[in-house]
């Protein structure tokens, strides 16, 4: 990874929305660093990682999916928000639910953005807009 | 008795005034007496002063014993004169003795005369003559008095023989009469008491007896009559109250006799003292195989510790009722679920006993727990449901956006580069995808009505500002049809703000899609009815067909293709799931090519507001 260019942080399971958001990232040139991980044991151990090492780069964002295995996308959210560097980092919503409470729980918890999942390709590639304003 | 009296009186009156007549009479003879004493003593004295020859002093003599004579003889005259007239025989007697006095002072002058003459032969015959004279006059005075006083007492013996006779008389028939009125007043006593009292005193044991038709036959108008009108009443009056009191314990009767519930009345120490027919029904024996046992007899050994607690002293002086449930063992063997009540009447001298009012509940107890697990299956099926909504919206939405994702992926990096049928079939992907997709959220929608809880709870909310807010999420639309939606002043309703706002939003949002040829024009009005306010959304659409008025409302109904109008056929079974679940209803009136109406109710909750457009 390069260290001039932005490093996203994608907490994602499925492949698919893997696949579009790293295609609306490049639509927008920022698709190149991106790191994923599926479940969220792995995000709250990358963010552990981040706190215990120093030497480990943080990420420029993070792009959380709500619905994952293991640990919750808000149970992510919660450990970053604890994390010395990692609080900091915006974090971007991006989900298939439009239920109002995760909207208000994610908001409160402290998240930067919320990206409701469309179902239309050219709204898909939206994302990398709105990744990109927040660099 | 009276007239008696008068008579006696009167009898007794005359005997008195004869009795004054003798008196008189006698006073009479005494006055004629003194005059005859006085002549003899005048003739004695002149014959024995004849007797010594001396004119001189037979001169002085006959004047003194003449003026003494004519002194006597006026004194009685006067007494006469004073006495009062009896018969009539007084006058002739003054007269006579008037008489005496005037002749005898010539005689006696002429007997003077003759003494001085000395011829006392002449004298002596004189004198004599004058005696025999005198004698004759005494003596008819004599006879004349003794007569009237003879007859007087005659009439008098006559009239107090008569007197006594009459006395006798009224006696007898006063006490005949005295007879007679006292035995009509035995009679009258008899008939007017003691029959009254008697009549009084056979009411009175008839009423003891219980006959309160009996009535005493009102006799006369005495004080006892009227006592015998208020027993007739009083009579009545109990008679009225015991047939009532009668009908009274007939119902009473007829009410435990035929209550469905069982009527047990128990000893203090749990025995049957009374068992209402129903034990038969309810626990298989008939009262008479109750009564005399106790009801420890009949309940689980377990459950002998609550029979012991509700016949316990404690709860009896308690004096309240308690209620139990207690398992009894029916005839068949089976046990039956009692649930009652007892009430302690012990004091109560017409109950004398514990009264326990039981019914059997093992059926409902049965039905209960039935229903029990009904609702334990219906919550998890709600759960269930919810979980598969959850599911829906996530893990369903995902795979048919991927779907279509890719697919438009395809679409924009293989459009042209296959054969015009492949791009064809991609695009009908897409539109599939798209179509379940919608499907799903609105089938969301529904199920997010259905779980919910009733509306009524909800706090007020003016309808205007869900109009409003429906009208922003359909801004789009509005402007691109060039569709007016005007709303008069609009009621708050008490419902949840997005219930109401997605209601109005489906509504205006039908409005506008089944549009006519002309600008959609919408009209939002509420009227209070019976209770309730009344909205109408009236569109100038293409209208429904009165056959499919109702059934627009079904889930996943649908009047026209989806080339014609996109939809899933379930917005109006979400306004009719909101409406519903709110206390209202929902319908439609509509004519087709005119427009539609579609009208719906909501609970009144306040006056509408002032909110308008």
């Amino acid at each position: 990874m390069s260290q001039d260019r932005p490093t996203v942080f994608l907490v994602e399971d499925n492949a698919a929305d893997v696949f579009f958001v790293r295609t609306a990232l490049e639509s927008q040139g920022i698709g190149r660093d991106v790191l994923v991980v599926a479940d969220g044991e792995k995000a709250i151990a990358f963010v552990e990682t981040i706190d215990a090492d120093p030497e480990v780069r943080c990420p420029q964002v993070m792009l959380l999916d709500l619905n994952l295995p293991r640990a919750t996308g808000m149970d992510v959210l919660r450990r970053v928000k604890k994390s010395a560097r990692f609080a900091d980092v915006p974090v971007i919503i991006v989900t298939s639910s439009d239920a109002a409470i995760d909207r208000a729980e994610a908001t409160s918890l402290g998240a930067n953005g919320y990206f409701l999942k469309p179902q239309n390709l050219a709204e898909y590639m939206k994302l990398g807009l709105v990744v990109k304003a927040v660099l | 008795m009276l007239i008696g009296s008068v008579i006696s009186f009167w009898n007794l009156r005359n005997v008195d005034r004869r009795v004054a007549v003798v008196s008189i009479t006698e006073q009479r003879l005494t006055a004629v007496l003194r005059v005859n004493n006085g002549l003899l003593m005048l003739t004695n004295r002149l014959n024995r002063a004849a007797e010594g020859r001396d004119p001189g002093r037979f001169k002085a003599e006959a004047q003194k014993w003449l003026l003494v004579f004519q002194t006597e003889t006026l004194q009685a005259t006067a007494t006469l004169r004073e006495i009062p007239s009896v018969n009539g025989s007084e006058k002739f007697i003054v007269d006579s003795l008037s008489e005496v006095v005037q002749d005898l002072p010539e005689r006696v002058a002429t007997l003077g005369d003759l003494a001085s003459a000395g011829d006392w032969v002449a004298l002596n015959a004189r004198l004599a003559n004058q005696v025999d004279h005198t004698d004759d006059v005494a003596e008819a005075l004599m006879r004349e008095a003794d007569l009237g006083l003879s007859q007087v007492r005659q009439r008098v013996f006559e009239e107090i023989s008569h007197a006594e006779y009459q006395a006798g008389q009224i006696l007898a028939v006063t006490a005949i009469l005295s007879f007679l009125i006292a035995a009509i007043l035995g009679i009258v006593v008899t008939r007017s008491i003691t029959r009254p009292l008697s009549a009084l005193g056979a009411g009175a044991r008839a009423l003891a007896e219980g006959d309160f038709n009996y009535r005493v036959t009102r006799i006369g108008t005495n004080e006892l009559a009227n006592l015998a009108a208020v027993f007739n009443q009083t009579a009545g009056k109990l008679d009225d109250l015991y047939s009532r009191l009668r009908a009274s314990e007939a119902r009473f009767r007829s009410l435990i006799e035929n209550a469905s519930d069982l009527i047990l009345l128990m000893s203090e120490s749990g025995e049957f003292l009374y068992a209402s027919p129903s034990s038969y029904r309810v626990l298989g024996y008939s009262p008479g195989l109750l009564v005399g046992r106790s009801i420890r007899e009949f309940v689980l050994a377990e459950e002998e510790s609550i029979v012991d607690q509700l016949f316990s002293s404690t709860n009896l002086t308690l004096n309240k009722d308690h209620r139990f449930e207690l398992y009894f063992r029916h005839a068949d063997g089976s046990l039956r679920l009692l649930d009652g009540i007892v009430a302690n009447l012990l004091t109560n001298p017409t109950v004398a006993g514990i009264l326990i009012n039981a019914r059997d509940m093992s059926e409902r107890r049965k039905a209960e727990q039935a229903l029990e697990n009904t609702n334990e299956a219906l919550r998890r099926a709600n759960d269930d449901l919810s979980v598969f909504a959850y599911c829906a919206s996530h893990d369903l939405q995902e795979p048919i956006r991927n779907i279509s994702l890719y697919c438009q992926m395809l679409q924009r990096e293989y459009s042209g580069r296959l054969d015009s049928q492949a791009d064809e079939f991609i695009e009908q992907v897409i539109g599939g995808a798209a179509r379940m997709s919608g499907l799903v959220k609105d089938l969301l929608a529904y199920l997010h009505v259905s779980d919910s809880n009733a509306d009524s709870a909800a706090p007020l909310v003016p309808v205007a500002l869900a109009v409003t807010q429906a009208l922003s999420n359909l801004e789009s639309s509005v402007q691109s049809t060039h569709a007016t939606v005007l709303y008069d002043d609009l009621p708050a309703v008490a419902a949840e703000p997005v219930h109401l706002q997605q209601l109005f939003q489906n509504l205006i949002s039908n409005a506008i899609k089944y549009r006519s040829a002309e600008a959609p024009h919408v009209r939002i009005s509420a009227r209070a009815v019976n209770g309730y306010w009344c909205f109408s959304v009236k569109d100038n659409g293409i209208g429904i067909s009165p056959q499919y008025a109702n059934s627009v409302f079904r889930l996943f109904k649908r009047l026209h293709g989806r080339g014609e109008y996109p939809g899933t056929g379930v917005g109006l079974a979400i306004c009719q799931k909101i409406v519903e679940r709110n206390g209202g209803r929902i319908w439609v009136e509509s004519e087709p090519g005119v427009g539609s109406d579609f009208r719906f109710t909501f609970p009144q909750g306040q006056q509408p507001t002032t909110t308008a457009i």
